[in-house]
């Protein structure tokens, strides 16, 4: 089982290879090895460092407000 | 609750601590060693395994819309595992739709493999992400869509309506990656290989990453080695998880105390291994290096790429055929409001089980196979007890290997103690 929580793409490095991500206020950094043509304020899908693939930002929030109703995170 | 301690990730990330962002959890992987050795394994768990209960009190067709939000890397078995669970306890015949899924977990499965090699078995190396791993995330959308109406395989009505020229593109697409960036060789002529002998050969004449790293393994006998006498930590070995009927599973998942057996199962006493060495164990190969080195590292990677050879081969011949197929003729199930759903997931089998009333899910349970094979006593923990090393940075690049060889589905972070 491998819960994936959707996060903002705020900065992408200028290679292409990197973006730092948003995830409910926590900055982290993650590899864009895998998914084509993302951009800034686009919702990623995380796994171990890398975005696996891009999400929109309607599926995004409403993931978000599951696990929220879930108790799983704070309200988003 | 996120945890904001940074991960070190990317191809200088020798040092395999991974600390996942979000919500999925991690293992904790503690070695204590002695002696140049691994003395001691213990393995704890943070994964939210009571997340299903986000399914209580919904619809499901609303499960079925959810899940793949929620889950990403292993998204089709959830699904396919959520399908059939629910059909049974509404009572819904297994439908072709079905079957379709199946196979759509098996390129789930492929996918898997190839990353876990491309990226993981890389890392081994010091080498970064191979660029054919992008072209294989793409390999799972594409085939959905060229076999299921509007992409839609896991909805209750999903229906399946073959395009074969898409779906010949993704499947030449699938070989071309595996045969030039993972065997080498043809499928076929690999999936033959059927002696240990032929392995050690492909590996130490193979360039791509999976035949360099099975060389570096092959050559380092220390790390196929059991655990050495001097220091037991497990007891014997670790048993495989033998197929078990539905009903036999839910009489364990049923009891109000199913939360401890979903977080530490046992089964007949032992936490059963279920990954690519239990399914393969008798492929000629993977035969051949059990009786010859036993469960070791070798063993666990020749595994995953029988498995990998063989399902591409299997998914060239079954897909196109789903075009000819006759609606499924199945029994009428009963609606008995609990229902099973059990799939051969990449990483071992996943089973779902629902309990329905009034049309709403009141119970939600999931059994993955990370648990099983990371249970504290479990095939990990074996795999990584008695391990030999000569420093600290050995030491976790084996180890991680070692357990990128069972693949958990969620990032660990590896603490070396005295």
């Amino acid at each position: 089982m491998c819960l994936a929580m959707p996060a903002e793409v705020v900065e992408i490095d200028p290679s292409g290879a990197d973006a730092v991500v948003s995830l409910g206020g926590v900055r982290k950094e993650i590899s864009l090895a895998l998914v084509d043509g993302v951009e800034v304020g686009d919702f990623v899908l995380i796994h171990v460092g890398y975005a696996l693939n891009t999400v929109s930002r309607e599926e995004a929030e409403k993931t978000l407000q599951l696990f929220a109703e879930a108790g799983l995170t704070d309200a988003p | 609750m996120i945890l904001a301690k940074q991960d070190t990730r990317g191809p200088d990330a020798h040092d395999s601590t991974r600390i996942p962002v979000g919500i999925e959890g991690q293992l904790t992987i503690t070695l204590r060693t002695a002696h140049g050795r691994v003395a001691g394994v213990d393995i704890r768990s943070s994964r939210p395994l009571k997340a299903p209960r986000i399914f209580v009190g919904r619809s499901p067709a609303t499960v079925l819309e959810t899940l793949p939000m929620i889950y990403s890397l292993c998204a089709t078995a959830q699904a396919a595992a959520a399908r059939q669970a629910l059909g049974a306890a509404l009572g819904r015949p297994a439908d072709a739709a079905a079957r379709a899924g199946r196979l759509l977990v098996d390129v789930e499965t492929v996918r898997e493999h190839t990353l876990g090699i491309l990226l993981g078995w890389a890392e081994y190396l010091g080498e970064g992400p191979d660029g054919a791993a992008a072209t294989m995330m793409g390999l799972l959308p594409a085939v959905r869509g060229a076999v299921f109406a509007g992409g839609r395989a896991f909805a209750l009505d999903a229906e399946v309506a073959v395009d074969r020229d898409a779906l010949a593109a993704a499947l030449g697409q699938m070989r071309t990656v595996l045969e030039e960036r993972v065997f080498g060789l043809p499928l076929e002529m690999w999936h033959g290989l059927a002696t240990p002998a032929e392995l050690v050969e492909w590996a130490e004449q193979g360039t791509t990453v999976a035949a360099r790293v099975a060389a570096a393994a092959l050559a380092d006998g220390q790390a196929d080695g059991p655990a050495d006498a001097t220091f037991p930590t497990t007891a014997g070995p670790v048993a495989l998880l033998p197929d078990l009927d539905d009903a036999t599973l839910g009489a364990r998942l049923r009891p109000a105390d199913a939360d401890a057996f979903i977080a530490r199962p046992l089964w007949r006493g032992a936490p059963g291994e279920t990954s690519s060495l239990s399914r393969q164990r008798t492929h000629p190969l993977v035969a051949g290096l059990l009786q010859d080195q036993g469960d070791g590292l070798v063993t666990r990677l020749a595994a995953r790429l029988v498995e990998l050879s063989g399902l591409a081969r299997g998914l060239e011949d079954s897909l196109p055929r789903l075009a000819d197929a006759p609606a499924a003729a199945v029994e009428d199930g009963r609606d008995t409001g609990e229902g099973m759903g059990q799939v051969e997931a990449a990483r071992g089998r996943l089973v779902h089980r629902v309990e329905l009333a009034a049309g709403m899910v009141t119970r939600y349970q999931v059994l993955a196979p990370t648990e099983w094979n990371f249970h504290p006593r479990g095939a990990a923990s074996r795999a990584l007890a008695g391990l030999a090393f000569t420093d600290e940075e050995d030491l976790r690049r084996r180890a991680a290997l070692a357990i990128r060889a069972l693949d958990p589905c969620v990032g660990f972070e590896l603490v070396v103690a005295e």
